[in-house]
């Protein structure tokens, strides 16, 4: 069979399995959720609404960006590929410096993972909400750096099939976010 | 010019992208912590001969039976079968070259090289006394090296999950021109089940070891009660790759029997389909049952409900696997060798253990059993004792596949019986000691259990005989065995079809599909 | 995926983006939230991805993938909210 029915396969199961690694994270915020609704509520309110709705904004146009990179590619239109994936790294940079405003505006206010929590105090659950918080956009940061690396390799190198593969990658890492947005940016009423 | 000398040299080796050669060096490697792991237990089973235990203090005895819990889950019975035996067999018996991605498949051996140096030097540096389940909070505030061995877990777990997608690629995509799924051999339906598995629960399990690392060094008290925290929250994640984990070690296993089977009683299986979907089923319903390990824990009543039903339905599909095996036995002209003696051990273990299994499901049984030796003996007949009949079967059947050569049979019949007597002598006791109340992971004992304790030591060593026996002589097989030929089992499926052992391109010009694994005439 | 239907799905993706912003500052539910992230990652995943009309085997990893998600959630759920 071709190369790449067998790359694409592997990346499907790249994205399940990296799926599944959110997932258990996911399941500690529904049940602590479940457990400290008022806290959760309160914590959401305390990151920076502006910095949440247009990271998502970024990252959905990134993902649209790099869609429309395959789709020229596919048309041979290589230039505009190229310049389709210069937006993505940009916009992927420009998510990344606003998620790192967002965490030193936090440290800042004593908003730190774990025991050291010194931040507003909604009582209890509140350190948990922001140790979730850390972990998931944290986890999911670091999922943005090394898709930023494949698609400046793709850039790079320029091979049709692994800028499909990374495309696949990209838009995984966006959907994960659209669920990290709500939960930390939104569901402010319990 | 088979693939053990050809290329030659040993950068050759250890660079190799020759699935075969990665077999070859998995094997190796989870021998290798298989007699690590079984000196652990040694070790205990020995310091539990006396009440007061005179061989080692308490803290040790912690540590060892942490030690043989972490490097026999991870280090030998996940990788053996699937990892070692599963590469070197899958892409010959379907007719491939290769895996999918021979480049991932050497990468994913040094990456368990890796990781289990890791859990090595945790080992080393002070080891580890949380157990192999790492609960929380314990595991967090332990002063010894968590975090190191949750890390060196982590990276294995990295390697599985390569593997696991290896495997699917090549199933998906690399069969011979002609071989349909319904084509496939038994084993390699379960070594696409486990991959299944192997990808899609090992990174629960990776995220839960990196937030215990992480909360062991940060103080996160992500599980801890005194911020808010739920213990019993990080006991679902890790059951939720564990308990399957335990399929990931039994289905290749079954796959196995399923080969020995029909191989000796020369003969289809009695039911095909009924044996893929069992094993897929079993795959599924695997994950369908993790919480009863927490019936005690302080889990909610009705999760108790639904997972110890739920735990109900895997014993349906086993029951499927027994009787299929079993009814393709029936009529078969069967030939009595090493192999197919292994796979009637593994089929009482299995049937005892699966039983056994049924009971502890239960949740209120449960409650008498939970954390006895009931438990313990429970799941080293079915996990262990399974996966270590499977693992000696495949080795024997595919001994001349892999090596050229014959053991001698009246040494392998004897190292079996062996092996077999002495594994049913080590945990039937703990059966009883768990029934009469003796509590697991305890260095001290009350004197009155003493003798069923002397009982499963002695087993202990009888079974380790029986195991340096095995080594032995195939050992001795390897360098002054008789050839064997090409196929001594007169088996139809298509690993046999090339020359043995395989020469580096597996087949010699272009493999022909021509009739199905057990189409015998 | 022709360009249109890229296009199209671009600006799906940006007004459901907005309403959810806008629901929720109005004060709406959890449920409104998370029905709003699952219809982006519907269209994310059926266009953008492709799965609409990728291989069946392909489609399958990622319904298993979803499913494992939810049994997990659903799982530690049921213990926390009925113990």
């Amino acid at each position: 069979m071709s190369d790449e029915r067998r790359y694409r396969l592997a990346i499907w199961i790249v994205i399940a399995s990296e799926t599944l690694l959110f997932a258990g994270l996911f399941a500690l915020y529904a049940s602590y959720r479940a457990e400290y609704g008022h806290a959760f509520s309160e914590g959401v309110r305390d990151d920076l609404q502006w910095i949440g709705g247009t990271n998502t904004l970024v990252l959905l146009t990134s993902s649209f960006a790099i869609a429309w990179a395959v789709h020229a590619m596919r048309a041979g239109r290589a230039r505009t590929a190229r310049r389709c994936l210069e937006l993505v790294i940009v916009l992927g940079l420009a998510f990344l410096a606003l998620k790192l405003v967002e965490w030193g505006v936090h440290v800042h206010d004593g908003v730190v993972p774990g025991v050291a929590y010194s931040g507003p105090d909604h009582g209890p659950g509140t350190s948990l909400f922001f140790t979730l918080y850390f972990a998931m956009t944290g986890l999911h940061a670091l999922h943005v750096v090394a898709g930023l690396a494949l698609v400046t390799w793709v850039r790079v190198s320029q091979r049709p099939l692994a800028l499909e593969l990374v495309a696949l990658y990209w838009h995984f890492v966006d959907a994960i976010w659209v669920f990290l947005w709500p939960m930390f940016y939104l569901m402010s009423s319990s | 010019m088979s693939f053990w000398s050809q290329p030659s040299g040993l950068r050759a080796w250890l660079l190799t992208r020759d699935h075969k050669r990665i077999g070859i060096l998995y094997l190796i490697a989870v021998l290798v912590f298989l007699l690590l792991g079984g000196v652990f237990a040694l070790i205990l089973r020995l310091s539990l001969v006396t009440p007061d235990n005179a061989l080692v203090d308490a803290h040790t005895y912690d540590e060892l039976f942490t030690h043989h819990g972490i490097v026999m889950v991870w280090l030998f019975m996940i990788p053996s079968i699937p990892s070692a035996l599963g590469n070197f067999l899958v892409p010959l018996m379907i007719g491939a070259r290769d895996v999918a991605f021979p480049r991932l498949n050497l990468a994913s051996f040094w990456i368990f090289v890796a990781g289990a140096g890791l859990v090595l030097a945790a080992l080393l540096a002070g080891g580890v006394d949380t157990g192999w389940t790492f609960y929380t909070p314990y595991s967090t505030t332990t002063p010894t090296a968590a975090t190191l061995a949750a890390a060196g877990v982590f990276v294995t777990g990295v390697s599985s999950i390569l593997t696991g997608l290896n495997f699917i690629a090549t199933i998906h995509t690399m069969r011979v021109a002609g071989m349909r799924w319904r084509d496939l051999p038994l084993f390699v339906w379960t070594i696409y089940a486990t991959s299944i598995i192997l990808v899609l629960a090992t990174p629960v399990l990776g995220l839960a070891l990196l937030v215990v690392a992480a909360d062991h060094l940060w103080v996160l008290g992500l599980f801890d009660p005194s911020t808010g925290g739920d213990p019993i929250l990080f006991e679902h994640l890790f059951w939720f790759y564990s308990h399957p984990a335990v399929y990931i070690m039994i289905l290749p296993a079954m796959g196995v029997v399923s080969e020995v089977v029909c191989t000796f009683s020369h003969k289809r299986p009695a039911w095909y389909g009924a044996i893929v979907a069992s094993s897929l089923g079993i795959a599924l319903v695997g994950f369908l049952t993790w919480g009863h390990h927490m019936f005690v824990a302080g889990m909610s009543t009705f999760d108790v409900g639904l997972f110890g039903s739920l735990s109900m339905l895997v014993a349906i599909f086993s029951a499927v696997k027994v009787f299929t095996w079993t009814a393709t036995l029936y009529g078969g002209s069967i030939t009595i060798a090493t192999p197919l003696l292994y796979v009637f051990t593994f089929m009482f273990l299995f049937v005892f253990g699966g039983m056994s299994g049924v009971a502890v499901a239960t949740s209120s049984l449960d409650v008498h059993w939970h954390d006895t030796y009931f438990v313990v003996a429970h799941f080293h007949f079915i996990m262990v004792g399974s996966t270590m009949t499977g693992f000696l079967a495949a080795l024997h059947y595919w001994f001349p596949k892999i090596t050229g050569k014959m053991y001698s049979e009246t040494w392998a019949r004897l190292g079996c019986a062996t092996v077999s007597i002495g594994f049913v002598l080590t945990f039937t006791p703990q059966f009883l000691l768990g029934n009469a109340g003796m509590p697991r992971r305890y260095a001290t004992y009350p004197a009155h259990f003493q003798p069923l304790h002397i009982v499963s030591t002695v087993g202990a060593c009888v079974l380790a005989s029986g195991m340096l026996l095995t080594l032995a002589y195939l050992v001795y097989a390897i360098a002054r065995g008789k050839p064997a030929g090409p196929n001594p089992w007169r088996s139809m499926s298509f690993e046999w079809r090339s020359p043995s052992p395989p020469p580096h391109e597996n087949f010699e010009g272009v493999p022909q599909w021509t009739a199905g694994p057990y189409d015998y005439v | 995926m022709t360009g249109r239907t890229l296009i199209v799905t671009y600006a799906a993706l940006v007004a459901l983006a907005l309403t959810s912003w806008l629901t929720a500052s109005l004060g709406a539910g959890t449920g409104v939230a998370l029905a709003f992230a699952a219809a982006k990652a519907l269209a994310i995943a059926l266009v953008f991805m492709e799965l609409a009309r990728a291989h069946a085997a392909d489609r399958a990893i990622a319904a298993i993938a979803v499913f494992f998600v939810a049994l997990l959630c659903a799982g530690a759920l049921a213990d926390v909210a009925f113990r």
